[in-house]
This record gives structure tokens, C-alpha cells and sequence, in this order.
């Protein structure tokens, strides 16, 4: 396709911003906008104008929704907190440098993610019956195995509990402005980051309520400068190891 | 309630970590994206769900929202409006499309004259006031079509089966209303 063209593209773009535009073309729009300053404005124009007109009737939520938030921000041991902060520390630091680089990389790892990820994941999963799919009591187990690294990390997940426990076999061997981050893959593709991972012991997270387990589950891990990923929605740094989850016995 | 200027200030609050700027915010802003993400999925488990990913989300990526790239609340629901696009584009393929009678009633898909709420009136510009008389010079099937796949989230193929027209002509619907917004609002 031509996506040259002025009219194509600001007709993608406001596809893209309606949500009619899906599939591979929504993801193919995405990557083509990561590189593309011209198509993100594009962008912007149409959900600036969208936006807000006022058709949304505000409704307040119930109470236990801010109470979900304030768990999964603040009392997740060894999560999001540490992870953010870590990033406020660093950030003054690392900021100039990885914004000139973080652009650069992003576009290429963009491009990488999509095509680590596994290939029997289409962004809308066959048709299933729903009824059957989140398995309660089982818990699942992955041994996360670096390459060029001697340390390795058993992960458990206990669904019950939403808990994810992770511990080091031995302290890992890793660059200080360098860590390793943890991430959940959905069946969409998506990666949800679970935290950094401990460099050495044990370390235990409270799984976000979205995250689904379940027998299709996997888990990988990615090397990012010191804070985690500077991306919006993923790894920023190369993907190590992903790694199924298996039923334990 | 919080004006625009507000909300900016608890929004670059939030990106340097102050938690209670956070709590401010949701408690703001909070009814609007769960408005919309109701809206949207019209279900109350998966816009409960929706709502947290969002605010965990802001609470992660404050720092990204820049300030001349227009009102704070429109990039809040800017935010819940992807969320809610890709929540169902993954789990509407495993469920029915949702009843009218369901649990809660939602009104028709019409838009007010004027926003009642003061929040939404302050973050408006003048764009947004030509973008509804440019939706309102639509031919009916393209603004139904539009609005549709803007504000509920339907693919083409669920806009056929809920307009009654072949796929085709929804998929034109679509994109001829969206070039026709486009060059109203050069006008």
C-alpha cells in the first residue's frame, strides 16, 4: 500500500483513531506511527477533536476500584512503586541520553517485540467458550533461563492468591545501569511488566486483577537500563528468554 | 470540581510521584473515564477492570502528557478509549453482543447540545465545537456509523449486522464520514 499519499493517510489515521482500522493494519499503523512524526500528528488531530464532546455521561465507579489501584500501586511488594521510583531517581541521570536513543531503539525493537512474540498469538483469539478457560486452583510454574548468565529464576504462580513468586538460584551477574524486567504475555500479545526481577533471593508480586492465568500463560524477560522499560506498552530493551507456564504437580 | 489548569497541575504532580496529587486526580476525573469506558463495554466488571488498568497506567506514564498537546482530560479519556478498544477487541469475539436490557440501561447515543458538566465544558476548545456541527452535517448513516465505532467500539463487521446493511456500505459509511469531518473541520 501507499501510504504516501496525504488522503490514505489521513484516512488511516482516522480509522486508526475510530478503532474500524484492526488486525494486522492496526498493528502494521501502530509501527509505521512509531517512525512516522507526520501520521502521529495525524493522530492527534483526530483524538483531539474527538475527544471530549460530552456524550459521556459520568458515572463515579465503585469505591473498591480505588482500592485496587492503590493496592496495585502501592502495597505490591517489590512492584510498581519501587519500579517508578527506581525510574524518578535515574531519570535525571539517563533522561537526555535515552530520549535521543529510546526513539531510535523503540522503532527497532517495535519491530522485534512483534516478532518475538509467539507466533499462534492473532490479536483477537479464536472464538472459545468462556466459561472453561481460567483455570482457579492450579498453580503454574516456569524456570527462566538467561543466556551468558549462570543465575537462574523459578517463577510460581499462585492463582488463588493472584501471588507471583520468583527466586534467584544464585545472584545474577548484571551491568548496574542495567536490569531485568519481568513480563506478562497475553494471548493478544500484549506485555504486562510484572516488576523487575530480584538480583539476588526471592521476591514475590501481586499479579495485577487483569492478568488472566492460565495453561497458554507465558512469561519473559527482557534487559533494560536501570528503572525498567522506557517504552509505553512493553520492553524498551532486546527480549531475553520467554518461557511457557506449566502446570505444576 | 477541577478546571483544566487544575488537573494539569495534578497531572505533572503525578508524573513526579505524588501520590496524593494521584489520588486527587482519580477522584476528579474518575466518573468521566468510567463513563465512557461504560459506555464502551457496557458491561460493569470489564469497565471496573478497565478503569484500574487506566489509572495504573497514569500513574506510570504521567510524565508523557504534554501539556500543548491539548486538554488533560481529553488525554485521559484518550487513554481509557484504547484501553476499552483493545478490551474488546479481544474479548467481544467470546461473548454475545450485549443486550439493551442489561443491567444497567444506557441512554441513546445522542450528544448535548452543551455538556452539562463543567469539567468537560472548561477542557473544551473551539475545535471540539466544530467538530460536533461538523458530525451534525453528516447524512444520518455516517454519523450513526462514526459514532458507533467511535464511542461503543463496533468493528465493521459488527456495524453491518447492528446497522442491517452489507459490510461493504458500512465500510464506506465510515470512511466517507470521517473524510467528510476532515474536510469540514479545514473548512
Amino acid at each position: 500500500m501507499n501510504y504516501q499519499s496525504t488522503k490514505l493517510r489521513q484516512a488511516l489515521a482516522s480509522e486508526y483513531v475510530a478503532g474500524t482500522l484492526t488486525g494486522a493494519a492496526r498493528r502494521r499503523f501502530q509501527r509505521l506511527m512509531a517512525e512516522d512524526p507526520s501520521l502521529r500528528e495525524e493522530v492527534s488531530y483526530w483524538e483531539e477533536r474527538f475527544g471530549d464532546l460530552g456524550i459521556f455521561e459520568p458515572v463515579p465507579p465503585r469505591e473498591l476500584v480505588w482500592t485496587e489501584i492503590e493496592q496495585r500501586i502501592r502495597h505490591t511488594p517489590g512492584a510498581v512503586i519501587p519500579l517508578e521510583a527506581a525510574r524518578q531517581r535515574r531519570r535525571l541521570m539517563f533522561w537526555r541520553l535515552w530520549a535521543g536513543l529510546a526513539t531510535a531503539a523503540s522503532m527497532v525493537l517495535a519491530v522485534i517485540l512483534v516478532r518475538e512474540q509467539p507466533p499462534a498469538a492473532p490479536l483477537v483469539p479464536p472464538k472459545a467458550p468462556i466459561d472453561v478457560r481460567y483455570v482457579q486452583a492450579q498453580a503454574y510454574v516456569a524456570a527462566l533461563k538467561l543466556p551468558n548468565e549462570d543465575a537462574q529464576w523459578t517463577v510460581s504462580v499462585l492463582p488463588d492468591a493472584r501471588a507471583l513468586r520468583v527466586i534467584a538460584s544464585a545472584p545474577a551477574k548484571i551491568r548496574e545501569d542495567e536490569d531485568y524486567e519481568l513480563w506478562w504475555l497475553g494471548d493478544d500479545g500484549s506485555a504486562t511488566s510484572l516488576g523487575l526481577l530480584p538480583r539476588a533471593g526471592a521476591w514475590q508480586v501481586l499479579l495485577p486483577l487483569h492478568l488472566r492465568v492460565k495453561a497458554s500463560g507465558r512469561v519473559a524477560v527482557s534487559l533494560e537500563p536501570a528503572g525498567g522499560s522506557q517504552a509505553e506498552d512493553g520492553p524498551s530493551g532486546p527480549v531475553l528468554v520467554s518461557t511457557p507456564l506449566v502446570p505444576s504437580v | 470540581m477541577a478546571d483544566a489548569e487544575q488537573l494539569r497541575r495534578l497531572l505533572e504532580a503525578t508524573a513526579r510521584g505524588d501520590d496524593r496529587a494521584f489520588a486527587e486526580l482519580y477522584r476528579a476525573t474518575s466518573s468521566h473515564l468510567y463513563g465512557l469506558l461504560l459506555r464502551m463495554l457496557q458491561r460493569r466488571d470489564w469497565a471496573e477492570e478497565a478503569l484500574q488498568d487506566c489509572f495504573v497506567k497514569i500513574w506510570q506514564k504521567a510524565e508523557t502528557y504534554e501539556a500543548d498537546k491539548g486538554a488533560p482530560l481529553t488525554w485521559l479519556l484518550t487513554v481509557a478509549r484504547y484501553r476499552a478498544l483493545d478490551l474488546l477487541r479481544v474479548k467481544r469475539p467470546e461473548v454475545e453482543m450485549p443486550d439493551h436490557d442489561e443491567e444497567f440501561s444506557l441512554p441513546p447515543l445522542t450528544f448535548q447540545d452543551e455538556a452539562q458538566d463543567p469539567l468537560a465544558r472548561a477542557s473544551e476548545g473551539q475545535g471540539i465545537a466544530r467538530m460536533r456541527d461538523a458530525l451534525r452535517e453528516l447524512p444520518q448513516e455516517q454519523r450513526e456509523a462514526v459514532l458507533l465505532a467511535y464511542y461503543e467500539g463496533y468493528t465493521h463487521q459488527e456495524l453491518a449486522a447492528r446497522m442491517n446493511a452489507p459490510l461493504g456500505t458500512v465500510k464506506s459509511w465510515v470512511r466517507r464520514g470521517l473524510a467528510r469531518l476532515r474536510e469540514a473541520l479545514d473548512r
